[in-house]
């Protein structure tokens, strides 16, 4: 249901592309400030030590928000327990048992500020559990007629009806352009007017060539099975990867985290998204304060953000090749361009020491700044170097290109299947 | 009679035997006698035998002494200062005849046609001693039961002229003072005269019947049969004259602001508007309304009018009265109306006819033309977004006619023809077709039929589909009953619908629709009772029937479960009655009342809420299942709607109004200006009617002969139960809505002024409004309140507004046009902070519209040229050339927070950031 009101963005951006309209990026200034309390809490069915954030709200102008330290955090679910979290770092409170969320019990978050202020969330029944039946991946043409490989989820429920959805990509990278061999700077003391620098190459003492690399979800994406027959979901589009982007190369594995709402958690979090998307771009949607389920206690109209959520988990994880969806085609593009080769000089040009002390000219050198700096590496020695330490020695490379660490980590994770 | 004075009467009879067969004599010698009592006398004294009516003798005292005179020559003399004739009949009777003598011969050639011979009579020599009788029983003029017939002198045997001069003076009834400038016509001799600074005037008229009227501007119309037959004096005393509404209307009288009785209304002609440069050169009285005091819009882009402070939602847009819910393309930059086809529109935005109800803040009356009922014609006219084609098509000669325009974009291309993968998909069009037929059964029956239908589609990508349209038939049956009684029977039926089909890769095709459909009845009626009542009364009722929504799956594979929200039905009638009172020249009266009567009808399930709670699904109580037809709710009452003016004199009058309306249905909408998906709620069991109240006051002034007309309007109004909906709210397909609507109260007040030059070289108009329109949602529940229970300013609360149109003719055939406009940003919900959750930013919002947008300011330059106006030319040409945004102003739209990859980021739009050239070529034939 969700689908139609995205198209509908699409044509108001078409339409006023074509009417010439335009939409510009502005620095937003804070016209009025309000300093609420920012209260970011999960409670899923998952044992282990929860994690509630608390943190103000900040104006345009800042660009971290405080945390709010020194506040007391407690759960009490509807059989008098309670679990007491502590502060381990400033604004993260943790609990301090292990517990999870228990089928047919409610539970109610409270917070007491240092400034003896107290807010309470209502008490929230644990949805009912719903399964990941089946995450799998399709090679398409999408709707907009864009071809790539879509991430489809089919879920079982049996009454719950509303699912938000997270996901973590972990994708396989090979660096196109590995050399086994790197630089080494055998002398560099700027401005030496004594001695011209030095720049070798040595083996590598660190793979650089297999890495794997990470990436959150970070908008906000649900389906609910209200307009469905069923309260199942089935192909349900959790990714899309353009087969122009250079993720899924190699391997890549998407692990998708269901999380079952009830009804006013999925209406929390499905305005947030509107107020929030470009959706609001021309529909331009009556946006308001967004009343979530906690309130002072202190006053009925100071402002409180963020949502108490208790959820049900479930999550399942998928990998697939590109070879085994697009064999013997060609590779995406990868991350950066790696036909663009370099050639610093050494020694600036212009550069020149008539004796000692007696140096004119920028002293830097191109090359061994930019190996500092990390963004080169060594692609081949230049054939056509001249021997009066004028030009370049070495033909280079951005460093993405021959070092794969620059986009992700070469440690592969725990969780990694081949 | 009762100031009989005695009048000694010495009668010498002397019964001389006269050979001749016609001399009959008589003595007779009277002072300061009564005609009757001579005819009295001559009776006795002789054999004749008098016929007359009393009435013709009056009370004229005659004189006279006469011995053994013939009774012709008594006679001749006694009636000499009379238009009295007489006639000796077998010399027993004499007959009296008021102005026309009795022939004993007929004319030449009295037996040809009548015709004829009123030609031949006008082309007697008037010197010539041809009898050259008046003949009038015969003539071919309509007999009106209400015009007075006067006979002016006597007809005369020896000086018969072709014409005599009838004069008199002209005076206003009321003061005495004579009337100037009056226009006295012959209607059936096509002469007039025009009244001295006296009011006299002097006209010459052919013997015989003369239809005479008098014609003046503020001045009431009189019409009298004036039978002549010899010189005369006819003087008028005239009254101030009441302009019927509906014939001010037609005739767009050009002191009409100054005399209408209601405030706040105003006519735009469609062909007025052409030379007015819009967007892409497309005609659209809408937007031209906009240029008008107290008619604004949200924004470019943004379809809907806000009236006096009204919500969009709030305007009756009636075409030849049917209503059409979207009168636009294209998100409203376009109009859906054929500019061909229209003829104009008449606004109310103050005091509204009591015929017309059902929304609060405005009536657009918009009327197609009649088709020319002599020759085919048409007009046709090719832009950069649409072509059009309009003919007028004569089905019988002076009686029917068709008209039938058709207009469609061929935008299509324009989207194709850009080099943006993004946008190969797409496409967007629209289309209306308008056609009327007219027929005059008779002088006292007519008969108006009007179709319309009007499509938008477009679709983005490759999968989905979305389409709005509107479609209206009006039947508009007239009958005159006699002079002073006509009515009229409408029918109308419209249906506004909007749907999306969605097809894509995955198995969640669907298909989902919205229609809103009503029919009604209305019977009106008008009276002219007389010089000083018009009345208008009737009755209407409409039949609704709401489709909320529909969705359904597309294809076998889709998953998508059928879900319907019941259709609702409700019945909306209201009587009328209103009265034009013109007391004098002075002061003017429109008193007008309606009952309007809802019934919201079942089959339906309602759901009862616990009371003094918030309504949501916690304290929904239970559902309460309604029949088919059973009444579920009703509402209604008064609605009054009085105005009146005062005139200090023809050209500058004071006006005030108060005017109360009902509303029974409202759009759903949670967008801040108005979207084609937005959808139409009848009121239920827990949806309310809006209702307003408005009072006016205006001052109107008419300088140098009606050319300028300045007019400063004031208003003061409040609404009640108007909607509003919970901060993300979801509308569609919704069947518990009344859980997401609010209702609350609005408050709107401004002030308007206009300086309008209607003729010469430089034309055009200056409005200037400051106004305010504020709204309040209180409750004793947070969910419930907006902005803490206080008054805000409404989306479209625009105080200031200035705007220009002008038009400059350098000759017959160029004309250079400009529109400037300018206003106050709209407000906007600006963001009062951000924060970080679940690993992303966002911002929050407080208060309601606490900012404003930049100011808004535009302005567009078109140059007009007709084509030559050679005569034997095939058509008449039209070229329009315009720029939209010539200052290339990019005004702010609209403001939003996105977030995106984790961060905030601030983005504003606007929609034609950029000059818009366009060039448009009409033609007509």
């Amino acid at each position: 249901m969700n689908k139609y009101k995205l198209h509908i963005v699409f044509f108001y951006s078409t339409l006023f592309s074509v009417l010439s309209s335009c939409v510009e990026p502005f620095e937003a200034e804070t016209q009025q400030f309000e300093n609420a309390l920012v209260i970011d809490a999960r409670l899923t069915d998952e044992e282990k030590q929860h994690i509630v954030l608390l943190s103000r709200a900040r104006s345009f102008e800042k660009s971290d928000s405080s945390a709010e330290q020194n506040a007391t955090v407690k759960m009490i679910d509807d059989v008098g327990n309670t679990y007491a979290f502590s502060e381990n770092e400033p604004g993260k409170y943790v609990s301090e048992l292990v517990f999870s969320a228990q089928q047919n019990r409610s539970y109610q978050l409270t917070v007491e500020t240092s400034d003896k202020q107290t807010y309470s969330s209502e008490s929230i029944r644990t949805p009912e559990v719903a399964q990941i039946e089946n995450l799998y991946v399709e090679r398409e043409i999408n709707d907009q007629g864009a071809e790539g490989v879509s991430v489809y989820l089919d879920n079982t429920s049996a009454t719950s009806k509303y699912f938000r959805y997270e996901y973590e990509e972990t994708y396989k990278i090979i660096a196109p352009n590995y050399d086994p061999f790197e630089f080494d700077i055998l002398y560099y003391v700027a401005c030496d007017p004594d001695r011209w620098y030095e720049v070798g190459i040595k083996a590598r003492t660190e793979q650089k060539k297999v890495c794997y690399a990470s990436k959150k979800s970070l908008e906000i994406m649900q389906a609910s099975t209200n307009q469905l027959s069923s309260n199942e979901l089935s192909r349900f589009q959790v990714r899309f990867i353009d087969r122009e982007n250079y993720i899924m190369s190699h391997r890549y594995s998407i692990l998708v985290k269901q999380f079952t709402q009830n009804l006013e958690a999925h209406s929390y979090f499905e305005n947030l998204n509107k107020f929030s998307s470009s959706e609001s771009v021309f529909t331009d949607i009556q946006p308001g304060f967004l009343a979530g389920n906690i309130i002072s206690d202190t006053n009925n109209d100071t402002k409180v953000l963020g949502y108490f959520e208790v959820t049900s988990v479930d999550e399942q994880r998928v990998y697939f090749n590109y070879e085994d969806l697009f064999p013997g085609e060609t590779l995406p593009p990868y991350a950066i361009k790696c036909t663009n080769v370099g050639n610093p000089q050494l020694i600036n040009r212009g550069y020149h020491c008539d004796g000692p002390f007696v140096c004119d000219g920028d002293c830097d050198s191109p090359l061994i700044e930019a190996i500092l700096a990390e963004i080169i590496v060594f692609s081949a020695e230049n054939e056509n170097y001249p021997e009066d330490f004028s030009g370049a020695p070495y033909l280079t490379l951005p460093s993405p290109c021959g070092d794969c660490t620059k986009l992700g980590s070469n440690i592969v994770p725990d969780f990694w299947e081949e | 009679m009762k100031n009989l004075i005695l009048v000694l009467i010495l009668v010498f009879v002397s019964n001389w035997a006269i050979a001749q067969n016609d001399t009959i004599r008589v003595s007779l010698d009277y002072t300061e006698a009564k005609i009757s009592d001579v005819l009295q006398s001559i009776e006795e004294q002789s054999s004749y035998q008098f016929y007359y009516v009393d009435a013709w003798l009056g009370d004229q005292l005659v004189s006279g002494t006469y011995q053994n005179s013939a009774v012709q020559q008594v006679l001749g003399d006694l009636f000499e200062s009379t238009i009295l004739n007489f006639y000796i009949l077998d010399n027993e009777k004499i007959v009296l005849t008021q102005n026309n003598i009795i022939y004993d011969e007929l004319p030449n050639r009295f037996f040809e046609s009548s015709k004829q011979r009123a030609e031949q009579i006008t082309e007697i020599d008037n010197i010539g001693k041809t009898l050259n009788p008046v003949f009038f029983a015969d003539e071919q003029l309509p007999r009106q039961l209400n015009i007075e017939t006067v006979r002016i002198g006597k007809e005369t045997l020896n000086d018969q002229k072709r014409t005599y001069k009838l004069s008199g003076y002209v005076k206003n009834a009321k003061t005495g003072r004579p009337i100037p400038d009056l226009s006295l016509v012959v209607k059936n001799r096509r002469i007039g005269t025009v009244t001295d600074e006296n009011g006299f005037y002097e006209i010459d008229l052919p013997v015989g019947e003369n239809l005479f009227e008098t014609k003046a501007l503020g001045i009431e119309s009189q019409q009298k049969r004036i039978l002549i037959y010899n010189e005369g004096q006819l003087d008028f005393n005239l009254n101030e004259s009441i302009e019927q509404l509906d014939e001010v209307v037609v005739e767009a009288d050009k002191a009409k602001n100054v005399e209408e009785e209601i405030t706040g209304s105003t006519t735009i002609e469609s062909e007025e508007t052409k030379d007015i440069p819009m967007v892409l050169g497309e005609r659209n009285i809408l937007s031209v309304a906009t240029t008008l005091p107290g008619i604004t819009n949200a924004g470019e882009g943004a379809s809907g009018l806000n009236v006096r402070g009204g919500k969009t939602d709030q305007n009756l847009i009636l075409l030849d009265e049917g209503v059409v819910y979207n009168p636009t393309h294209f998100f409203g930059i376009f109009q859906a109306l054929n500019p061909f086809v229209t003829k104009g529109v008449d606004i109310y935005k103050g005091n509204v006819p009591a015929e017309f109800g059902g929304r609060l803040s405005s009536v657009f009356d918009i009327t197609t033309i009649d088709g020319n009922d002599e020759k085919f014609s048409g007009e046709a006219s090719i832009g950069p977004v649409t072509a059009n084609l309009m003919l007028e098509i004569p089905i019988a000669k002076e009686k029917s006619s068709l008209v039938i325009g058709g207009r469609g974009a061929y935008s299509d291309w324009i989207l194709n023809a850009l080099d943006d993968d993004a946008l190969q998909n797409s496409s967007a069009s629209f289309y209306d077709v308008v056609a009327n037929y007219k027929h005059k059964i008779n002088e006292n029956n007519q008969l108006k039929v009007t179709g319309y239908y009007s499509k938008d589609a477009f679709s983005i990508t490759s999968d989905s589909l979305y389409g709005y349209s509107n479609r209206l038939f009006a039947l508009n049956y007239k009958h005159k009953f006699n002079e002073r009684n006509n009515g009229s029977l409408i029918l109308t039926n419209s249906e506004y619908a909007f749907g999306i089909d969605f097809d894509g890769q995955a198995n969640n095709d669907f298909e989902l629709g919205y229609s809103v459909n009503e029919t009604e009845v209305k019977l009106k009626f008008k009276y002219l009772w007389n010089d000083t009542h018009t009345i208008d009364y009737g009755l209407s009722s409409k039949l609704y029937s709401v489709n909320p929504g529909f969705i359904k799956p597309q294809g076998p594979e889709s998953i998508i479960s059928p879900f319907e929200i019941a259709e609702d039905r409700a019945l909306e009638s209201a009587i009328f009655l209103s009265d034009n009172i013109r007391i004098g020249d002075k002061i003017g009266i429109e008193a007008g009342i309606r009952y309007s009567f809802y019934m919201a009808l079942g089959a339906s399930i309602q759901g009862v809420y616990a009371a003094g709670q918030p309504r949501n699904e916690a304290t929904l109580v239970e559902n309460v299942t309604y029949d088919d037809g059973e009444t579920i709710e009703t509402y209604g009452g008064p609605e009054f709607r009085v105005s009146g003016r005062y005139s200090f004199s023809d050209s500058f009058s004071v006006k005030a109004g108060f005017n109360s309306m009902y509303q029974y249905i409202h759009t759903l909408s949670n967008t801040t200006t108005v979207s084609p998906i937005d959808t139409w709620k009848l009121s239920d069991s827990n949806i309310k009617p809006q209702r307003s109240n408005q009072v006016s006051l205006g001052l109107f002034k008419n300088f140098d002969d009606d050319k300028y007309e300045i007019s400063l309007e004031g208003y003061y109004k409040t609404a009640d139960d108007i909607l509003d909906f919970k901060t993300g709210a979801q509308l569609l397909l919704n069947d518990n809505i009344e859980q997401e609507v609010l209702q609350g109260q609005g408050q709107a007040y401004g002030v308007e002024f206009l300086v309008r030059k209607n003729s010469g070289k430089l034309n055009g108009w200056l409005g200037y409004t400051y106004s305010r329109s504020l709204i309040k949602f209180a409750s004793d529940f947070s969910e419930e309140r907006i902005n803490g229970g206080q008054y805000f300013p409404s989306n479209y609360d625009k105080p200031h507004d200035v705007s220009l149109v002008a038009n400059w003719k350098f000759t017959r055939r160029y004309s250079a046009s400009m529109n400037f406009s300018y206003q106050t940003g709209r407000p906007v919900t600006y963001p009062i902070g951000q924060y970080n959750f679940n690993n992303s930013e966002y911002v929050f919002y407080s208060n309601r519209n606490e900012f404003r947008i930049p100011d808004y300011y535009r302005l567009d330059l078109g140059i007009n040229i007709e084509g030559n106006h050679k005569i034997k030319k095939f058509a008449h040409s039209f070229w329009n050339i315009s720029v939209y945004n010539v200052l290339g102003r990019a005004n702010p739209y609209s403001v939003f927070f996105v977030s995106e990859g984790g961060e905030v980021k601030a983005f504003k739009s606007s929609i034609f950031a950029i000059p818009i050239p366009s060039i448009t070529y009409n033609f007509k034939f």
